[in-house]
């Protein structure tokens, strides 16, 4: 059975990932926040005597369903209106929390840009915006298998589906990204 | 570039992004997570808190009835909820084998058929 | 009998409610985690039943350890259900077994009638209307 401070290790290390992982399926700063945060309260109330070694599974379960519900219940705003807005100008007052709605958007208004990071910002928010255009299916499995590490089997368990759909869903992801990036010009 | 260099230089990427979040988010994040950890361990001390409370109790009003009665409503919460789906899921399969299927019995005038003093 | 007798009983029998109490009843298991048999019989909600709550996944477990002892027929109208069974909300699944617990408490004669009813409403539509009153 997970202890306590296991549990607050566990949540620590995944935490920023999840709510990424969220941010870039829902497109919104505050519906990704909670349901990062929903997700960890059910994972310590319903399955905190879990042993240690099951919780990413349980808690990437809790998450993915949580994203899926939110989806079909929220509307979910169009991307090009939020890609082309921080472009508008440098004055935008609502900083802060605002801009992480622009999934690896990161302070560029002038005097804020030391060490010319602007361009490899943009870099990292094209990949995202990528990311974000997948498929729903194609990123989960994406995500799970290559950013949080897990194998097929349990890539299959957490999404519902049967192995080979894990291996056709991450096969499909990774020519679908290195299309729309080849397309928006970046060369990794 | 093969398959793996992609994914990998992907997943930096994404490693990176993670790193950037602002410290607002960074803070709710973990408000979040402290939230979640303080009200599994709220758990833990409720029944702690039960034994206190009841054993006071108990020491005041040392009548051997009253101690059986609160056995029994204890033993009974427990014993209610997991007989109810006992009983539930016996009539489940029997719902869903009969000879209508599950939406008829949500059928509006359902109720009144099933209601109504017939001739 | 002595006080510390009565406490020392009191003790003993919160301790066995304890775990009850504290702990939840129901456990969640991945749909790889079922047995061949309990998947056999769960097959139309495959997919889904990762979703599913601990509680309704023990329910739908407990419908599944009937399957084996069904006619073929039984278990074939059985697994056509499932799906809109699953579909409803739980609170429709509560009326619907309160609906069928009365409708087996009638005599013989009045549930058929009210079978038949509901087929009768299925197949030709809406009720008849009322003949209009001649004046």
């Amino acid at each position: 059975m997970a202890s306590a401070k296991e549990l607050d290790e566990f949540l620590a290390a995944v935490e920023r990932r999840a709510y990424k992982s969220a941010l870039l399926a829902l497109q919104d700063h505050h519906s990704a926040l909670d349901v990062v945060q929903n997700a960890m309260l059910k994972l310590c109330e319903r399955y905190g005597e879990r042993p240690s070694n099951e919780l990413p599974l349980i808690f990437q379960r809790i998450l993915q369903n949580a994203i899926t519900d939110h989806f079909r219940r929220a509307k979910v705003r169009n991307f090009w209106t939020t890609l082309l807005s921080p472009f508008k100008g440098a004055d935008d007052e609502e900083a802060g929390d605002s801009l992480e709605a622009l999934p690896g958007a990161v302070d560029t208004r002038p005097g804020t840009d030391p060490a010319g990071m602007a361009e490899s910002s943009q870099h990292l928010a094209v990949i995202e915006q990528a990311l974000a255009e997948l498929p729903p299916r194609q990123r989960q499995a994406f995500l799970l298998r290559y950013w949080e590490e897990m194998d097929i089997a349990e890539t299959a368990k957490v999404m519902g589906c049967s192995e080979g759909s894990v291996k056709t869903h991450c096969f499909r992801a990774v020519n679908t990204l290195s299309a729309k990036l080849k397309e928006k010009g970046i060369r990794l | 570039m093969n398959e793996q260099e992609f994914i990998a230089k992907v997943t930096e990427a994404l490693d990176e992004g993670a790193g950037r979040l602002t410290s607002p988010t960074v803070e709710a994040l973990r408000a979040g997570r402290r939230r979640a950890l303080a009200g599994r361990r709220q758990r833990d001390a409720g029944g702690a808190h039960a034994w206190v409370a009841v054993l006071g109790w108990a020491h005041h009003h040392s009548r051997m009835f009253w101690l059986l009665l609160l056995l029994a409503v204890l033993l009974g919460m427990v014993g209610y909820q997991m007989l109810n789906d006992q009983d539930a899921s016996d009539l489940d399969i029997q719902l869903l084998t009969d000879d209508l299927p599950p939406q008829a019995y949500l059928h509006g005038d359902m109720g009144s058929w099933l209601n109504a003093r017939e001739q | 009998m002595a006080q510390r007798t009565r406490a020392i009983i009191l003790f003993g029998l919160l301790a066995l409610a304890q775990p009850a109490l504290a702990a939840e009843p129901y456990v969640f298991r991945f749909w790889s985690e079922l047995t061949a048999e309990q998947q056999k019989a769960l097959a139309p909600v495959a997919e889904d039943w990762n979703n599913f709550p601990p509680r309704q996944q023990t329910r739908l477990l407990k419908v599944a350890r009937s399957y084996g002892k069904l006619s073929a027929t039984q278990q074939q109208r059985m697994q056509a259900r499932l799906r809109a069974w699953v579909q409803m909300t739980p609170e429709q699944r509560l009326l619907a077994r309160r609906n069928y617990q009365k409708l087996i408490e009638l005599p013989a004669q009045k549930q058929v009638q009210v079978k038949q009813r509901w087929a009768h409403i299925q197949s030709e539509g809406a009720p008849e209307p009322e003949p209009p009153e001649t004046p």
